[in-house]
């Protein structure tokens, strides 16, 4: 009995690494086209929602927001009434066409409602931010978002990043910084478009916060980046009878744009 | 640790406080190693402008100039405190194009695009053109035969007496919109913001401070 303790105490870890459901991580997704706003001509913001796996870009269905919030100048504006649901294959997602038509930085925030995971057998709400500059007014970025339960809160211009640039963030819990916690980060390809890893633990790639709650990381290319500052709550939801943990997402979308050449001036 | 502590929080809060009010465009605050910004949108019979650094750092004094989209002068002014100027409606259809030069080289350019633009010539507004004369609309009574005779010129001259109407008994309720808009005292969220700007860069001070010494390694895993 003695030899098989130590035994049982690898074998615990190790169905960890071994759970196919942990290589590649949930993600809440809010993605605007364009990621600025910088001509009249395109200030429509089309505006992607959807819970997924975006390197492997595979699907989850998404049921309707809990809440999806727009900040701008101070305000804040509930848009959830307005989304319209796109199925992508057989998952749901929602989209929305946002007209911005003031300078400023325009905050989205989607809080989803509670959904269980059963092979992590817990909760997973991802509280998803994405920012997006208008007409070059981008104040404000550095600035908790009033009211929201956990996020990542930029100290690096959010809008203005090209691939490989170190980005760095704090991570906010209850508007507390979270020291040793850890961000879990993926590419999202493109539309139809799936990444490829040398290994299935290359898909998220994890970095933790130091002891001021920052995290730093550099993309390596181009596209949409997402963050996600994982923490557990300090309360438990009922499923099927039973209390079970919740896990909660403040996760970040970040465009890196791809840094071209110079090219003669004049 | 605190040799470097202090002066940098001094320097932090220094410039936090000054920074605001010793802006102007020839001698421009930090952000105006930013690029510099104008926005423009149609209001009834103008083009009102906005020209900024950042929305704290407006451009103030700086020549703005609304051209044709080949590049005609149409009108020019220079913006108040503000960073605002607004431009009498040219006679001109289609999109306009706002520059506004701040100084040192710094010019900034937005395109006003026709499918945003609600504002019509202000000079086809004059008090002296025919009214609809709503008067004699009602003594014609239920008995007048057909729609009143309403030829473009008075439907557009009528829209414009409404726009001008509308506009005036709107200017204080505008006005102190803008001023709530533009209340330049501190607001929790700015201290919060700002408190949180301060300990972010400790932050990475101590961070920068705590890698330079072999730590021990944390407790937990």
């Amino acid at each position: 009995m003695r030899s098989v303790r130590p035994l049982l105490a690898l074998f615990f870890p190790l169905c960890l690494f071994l759970s196919p459901a942990l290589a590649q991580a949930h993600f809440g997704v809010v993605i605007p086209t364009p990621p600025t706003v910088m001509d009249q001509a395109d200030s429509t913001v089309n505006l992607e929602i959807e819970f997924w796996h975006p390197f492997a870009n595979q699907g989850m269905s998404l049921p309707r927001p809990l809440s999806f919030a727009v900040y701008h100048s101070g305000e804040k504006n509930e848009l959830v009434e307005s989304l319209e649901e796109k199925k992508v294959g057989e998952f749901t997602t929602w989209r929305l066409a946002y007209k911005v038509d003031r300078p400023g930085l325009y905050t989205f925030v989607m809080a989803p409602h509670p959904y269980f995971e059963p092979a992590e057998d817990s909760f997973i709400i991802h509280f998803t931010k994405v920012y997006v500059d208008a007409f070059g007014d981008n104040e404000g970025w550095s600035e908790p978002t009033p009211g929201l339960k956990t996020e990542i809160v930029p100290l690096s211009a959010p809008g203005a990043l090209y691939a490989g640039n170190v980005f760095t963030g704090k991570v906010l819990l209850d508007g507390q910084p979270v020291p040793g916690g850890e961000v879990e980060i993926e590419w999202r390809p493109g539309p139809d478009k799936k990444g490829q890893a040398p290994y299935e633990s290359m898909i998220t790639q994890v970095v933790k916060t130091d002891e001021n709650g920052n995290f730093n990381f550099a993309p390596t290319a181009p596209g949409w980046w997402g963050f996600a500052g994982l923490n557990a709550a300090d309360f438990k939801l009922p499923h099927e009878g039973l209390e079970k943990d919740v896990e909660l997402g403040a996760v970040l979308w970040v465009y890196f744009h791809e840094f071209r050449p110079a090219v003669d001036a004049k | 640790m605190p040799r470097l502590f202090f002066p940098l929080l001094l320097a932090l809060l220094t410039f936090g406080a000054l920074a605001p009010k010793a802006f102007s465009p020839l001698a421009p605050g930090s952000a105006s190693a930013h690029a510099v910004y104008v926005f423009a949108y149609s209001a009834s019979d103008q083009i009102c402008s906005e020209s900024y650094f950042s929305r704290k750092n407006r451009v103030q004094g700086g020549r703005v100039s609304l051209l044709s989209p080949n590049g005609t002068l149409l009108e020019s002014g220079v913006t108040d405190g503000e960073g605002t100027f607004c431009f009498k409606s040219p006679d001109v259809a289609g999109d306009l194009i706002v520059a506004v030069e701040a100084g040192e080289g710094h010019r900034g350019e937005f395109i006003l695009r026709a499918s945003e633009r609600s504002d019509s010539p202000s000079a086809s507004f004059s008090p002296a053109s025919p009214s609809p004369a709503p008067a004699e609309t009602v003594e014609a009574g239920p008995a007048a035969a057909g729609p009143p005779a309403f030829s473009p010129q008075d439907a557009r001259a009528l829209q414009n007496f409404i726009r001008a109407e509308l506009r005036d008994q709107l200017k204080p309720i505008v006005r102190a919109l803008a001023e709530a808009e533009n209340d330049q005292s501190p607001t929790l969220r700015n201290v919060v913001g700002g408190l949180g700007w301060i300990a972010g860069l400790l932050g990475l001070i101590f961070w920068r401070l705590g890698r330079r010494r072999p730590s021990p390694p944390p407790s937990r895993d």
